[in-house]
């Protein structure tokens, strides 16, 4: 009886400790029908890691597309190569360097963030010498790439209208376009993001003012798609690839309300008596409409529409002197420019094309089997918010932590958003079961 | 586990309880029998346990002065990272209990003991920092008790439960893309009772019903303070300040039985039922500043545990014991917390007592607390992930009787 006892709780005891790790058995992943060994990433600004208005080191390091390799290589991906800028002052195609916040006072001696270049120019280094030797490169993300550029050849060398940052590793500056330096790797995988540079140059610098930069055309549009995924799916690489989001959920153009204009009962009276040979032009107490110079009115001015946009580009600092529709320092009336808002025409330009690109970026995904990735959804999600491990991202202008500090590009935390997007759609076409990248572990604005 | 299955005998579903941040770890005869004792009246732990069976113990002094050991270790797997492990925290809990016989109707006893104890601590640069870094709740209770026999065979008691203790938290913030951290520091009381039948059935068989509630647990002005954040996000976190912030303990009723198989050989069961559903969240409010001002939701439901215990004497001075329990998580699994990484769990405990002398005793216990692994989510957070926990424990007592 009693040996019987003792073996009893020898058993028991030994069968309580046997379980005593507290490591939790983890799922390897894996890239299930699609062969994520040669991936290739083309687009733009956005695939390139442009982030504060210029492509710089932190940014680019955690470009999306370098996020989503690390990503692959836990499921047995390649290795993958960007053509690294190695500066953290970084440079864009207008020759500045990255942006940096800092406390100023404005004109009524509050103080509030602003932006400014972080150095006196960009940093020309970057463009200086070829770095083709130290490909291929798998991150062919061009900042300023359209849709018809990536076949180009000219594109490649800047003496002949081409870019900067694709001839500084272009293997043959001149001959070479993005798509032959893509299948010329063989690749197995590739993004790409397409038609977003067409939209948004045109819409971040105001629309028609500058006739020069016209929307590609529908046909064009359709025809690029078409070749490049043709010329990708013949080389027999699987893909994702992305449509184009909504100007609305993005801060440079949702930061600035249309009737942000506050005044006071008789700050109102003032201006109308400023603007009294204009009826048209009424200011009351409480919110208005701000004004935009429009030359097909009896002054010169119109008040902005509800349905219209204001740049974040607008000089805000203009807004707090003189309530936003007067200059009393020079006694002249004031107003947003042309250039600084989209109108109701420009816009339903931009609509008309952002939505004829997705219903092709979406019809060629199915049509080819690519993996879909709806950043139009994603980044409406961010208008509510989409909360990680207890931090809220979404699409307000810096605190938002999703876009940098132009407004327009991401932070690598937004970057690693827009990853674990991909690896959604990837994992659901092609049965993957990669793992995402914790956006929290990747830098965002840092305020002074 | 091939347990859980078996084990659903115990669930029936009356209302169940144990678990949560509750610690069973009374009593070191108590804790080699996963805390299956109610229906026991051996020492002076019956402050605790029932204070029904004082009145009932033959020593007219009783002393038991008790520390517990226990060490809990968590890992973490989420959609993002690898395994993260917790680092191991560890308690000591100092036990003391008296009884002493007034006359043949009355015995008065008094406790001081931890009846709710957790302590998890992440690493500051977990991908749940944002959730919780470290959190650290310790409810301590003084505890006198009456007792009254009604005649032979039945003994009832009451008492009244003073707790207090402290729960601190460290977290961070997201000042932006850089890390602030946030800390609070509280401490609180409560006021509670108990009370307690317990029945000479026969020779052979005891019976015992309890009811055990700590009351509800205010922190008062307890200090918060916000550091290392940006001068440009001052506005939108005050730098400190005062907080309350009150935890409803959940009442317990206990069911219970011990059986004489032999002299030799004692069995106990048990069965408790908490109302954890009384602490939905915890509000923590700030009069001076609402921006601080918080509710932590911990969505709890009632439950259940169920307990068996053995004692085997080999002598009249040596006796071992095991027990086993299984304890219901009140926590589901919407509502899986980073600072309580709860789970069912189930505990397997060992004894001995060794008389020293014929005043002198000693008892020891040593135990396991295995949480099943569980996966979950804490949706206010939107964390995803599974949790494993483990905690062992080991304890021992010297008691004084005369």
């Amino acid at each position: 009886m009693k040996n019987h006892l003792l073996i009893t709780f020898i058993v028991l005891i030994s069968v309580a400790f046997s379980s005593c790790k507290t490591e939790i058995e983890e799922a390897v992943p894996s890239t299930g029908n699609a062969d994520l060994t040669g991936y290739v990433a083309l687009g733009s600004s956005y695939t390139a890691g442009v982030t504060d208005g210029a492509l710089y080191t932190t940014g680019q390091q955690n470009s999306f597309p370098a996020i989503l390799a690390k990503s692959f290589q836990l499921a047995g991906g390649g290795t993958f190569r960007q053509p690294d800028v190695n500066s953290e002052t970084g440079i864009n195609l207008e020759g500045n360097s990255k942006l940096a916040l800092y406390i100023a006072s404005n004109c009524i001696s509050a103080s509030e963030l602003k932006t400014r270049f972080a150095a006196p120019a960009g940093d020309q280094q970057i463009f200086a010498n070829s770095i083709s030797a130290q490909g291929p490169f798998h991150n062919l993300g061009v900042p300023g790439t359209k849709a018809e550029n990536f076949r180009q050849q000219t594109f490649s060398d800047p003496n002949l209208g081409g870019n900067k940052f694709f001839s500084r590793f272009a293997k043959n500056p001149g001959v070479s376009s993005l798509l032959s330096e893509a299948v010329s790797q063989n690749p197995t995988f590739f993004t790409l993001l397409i038609g977003q540079e067409d939209i948004y140059d045109y819409a971040r610098n105001g629309g028609d003012e500058m006739i020069i930069l016209q929307i590609t055309s529908v046909a064009i549009f359709n025809n690029e798609v078409d070749q490049i995924i043709n010329t990708l799916v013949f080389e027999n690489a699987d893909g994702a690839i992305a449509n184009i989001p909504d100007p609305i959920d993005i801060p440079f153009f949702n930061t600035i309300p249309y009737d942000g204009l506050i005044l006071t009962a008789a700050q109102a009276q003032n201006l109308n008596l400023i603007y009294l040979t204009d009826t048209s032009i009424q200011f009351q107490e409480g919110r208005n409409p701000y004004l935009v110079k429009d030359a097909a009115t009896q002054s010169g001015f119109r008040h902005l529409k509800s349905d219209e946009m204001v740049l974040l580009s607008a000089s805000v600092d203009s807004i707090c002197l003189g309530y936003g529709s007067y200059n009393f320092a020079i006694s002249k009336p004031w107003a947003f420019e042309d250039r600084h808002v989209l109108d109701q025409s420009e816009l339903a330009n931009i609509y008309s094309h952002l939505h004829s690109f997705n219903a092709k970026i979406k019809s060629i995904a199915d049509v080819n089997g690519l993996a879909f990735v709806d950043l139009f959804d994603l980044f409406r999600q961010l208008h509510n918010g989409i909360k990680i491990n207890g931090v809220i991202f979404n699409n307000t202008y810096l605190k938002g932590q999703v876009y940098s500090l132009d407004g327009f590009h991401p932070t690598p935390r937004g970057y690693a958003l827009i990853a674990n997007h991909f690896i959604d759609a990837i994992n659901f076409k092609f049965g993957a079961t990669l793992k995402k990248a914790d956006p929290n572990a990747y830098p965002g604005i840092h305020f002074p | 586990m091939h347990f859980s299955k078996s084990l659903l005998l115990f669930s029936i579903p009356i209302i169940t309880s144990g678990g949560g941040f509750e610690q069973r770890y009374q009593g070191i005869k108590a804790s080699g029998m996963s805390g299956s004792f109610t229906a026991v009246a051996s020492d002076a732990t019956g402050v605790f346990f029932n204070p029904g069976s004082l009145v009932l113990l033959d020593p007219d002094y009783s002393i038991s002065a008790a520390g517990i050991f226990a060490i809990s270790k968590s890992s973490f797997l989420s959609e993002f990272d690898g395994n993260i492990n917790a680092l191991n925290t560890k308690r000591i809990l100092p036990q003391l209990f008296g009884a002493m016989r007034i006359n043949e109707q009355f015995s008065a006893g008094i406790g001081f003991y931890s009846p709710f104890s957790y302590h998890t601590k992440w690493d500051d640069s977990w991908e749940g920092r944002y959730v919780s870094q470290e959190s650290d709740l310790l409810i301590q209770s003084i505890h006198p008790v009456v007792s009254y026999r009604i005649n032979e065979k039945l003994g009832a008691g009451a008492g009244l439960i003073y707790s207090f203790g402290k729960w601190d938290q460290t977290m961070a913030v997201a000042a932006g893309g850089a890390d602030g951290s946030k800390q609070l520091n509280g401490t609180g009381t409560s006021i509670g009772i108990n009370a307690g039948l317990y029945f000479q059935y026969s020779e052979n068989l005891q019976l015992a019903a309890t009811y055990r509630m700590a009351g509800n647990f205010k922190i008062k002005n307890g200090e918060y303070s916000f550091v290392s954040i940006p001068s440009s996000l001052s506005d939108q976190f005050p730098s400190s300040g005062k907080y309350n912030v009150q935890l409803n303990l959940p009442p317990t009723l206990t069911l219970a039985a011990a059986y004489h198989f032999t002299d030799e050989l004692l069995t106990t069961f048990e069965l408790n039922a908490s109302w954890w559903s009384r602490l939905k969240s915890a509000e923590f409010i700030s009069d001076e500043d609402s921006t601080f001002s918080y509710t932590r939701d911990f969505g709890l439901e009632n439950s259940l545990s169920g307990r068996v215990g053995i004692q085997y004497s080999f002598t009249d001075e040596f006796d071992v014991r095991g027990g086993f329990a299984y304890e219901i998580s009140p926590f589901n699994s919407v509502h899986l917390l980073p600072e309580f990484p709860d789970a069912d769990k189930i505990i397997f405990s060992a004894g001995a007592s060794l008389d020293l002398s014929s005043n002198f005793s000693a008892d020891i216990s040593a135990g396991i607390e295995n949480f099943f692994e569980r996966q979950g989510s804490d949706v206010s957070a939107s964390m995803n992930g599974t949790f494993k926990t483990i905690r062992y424990f080991a304890g021992l007592s010297i008691n004084y009787n005369f």
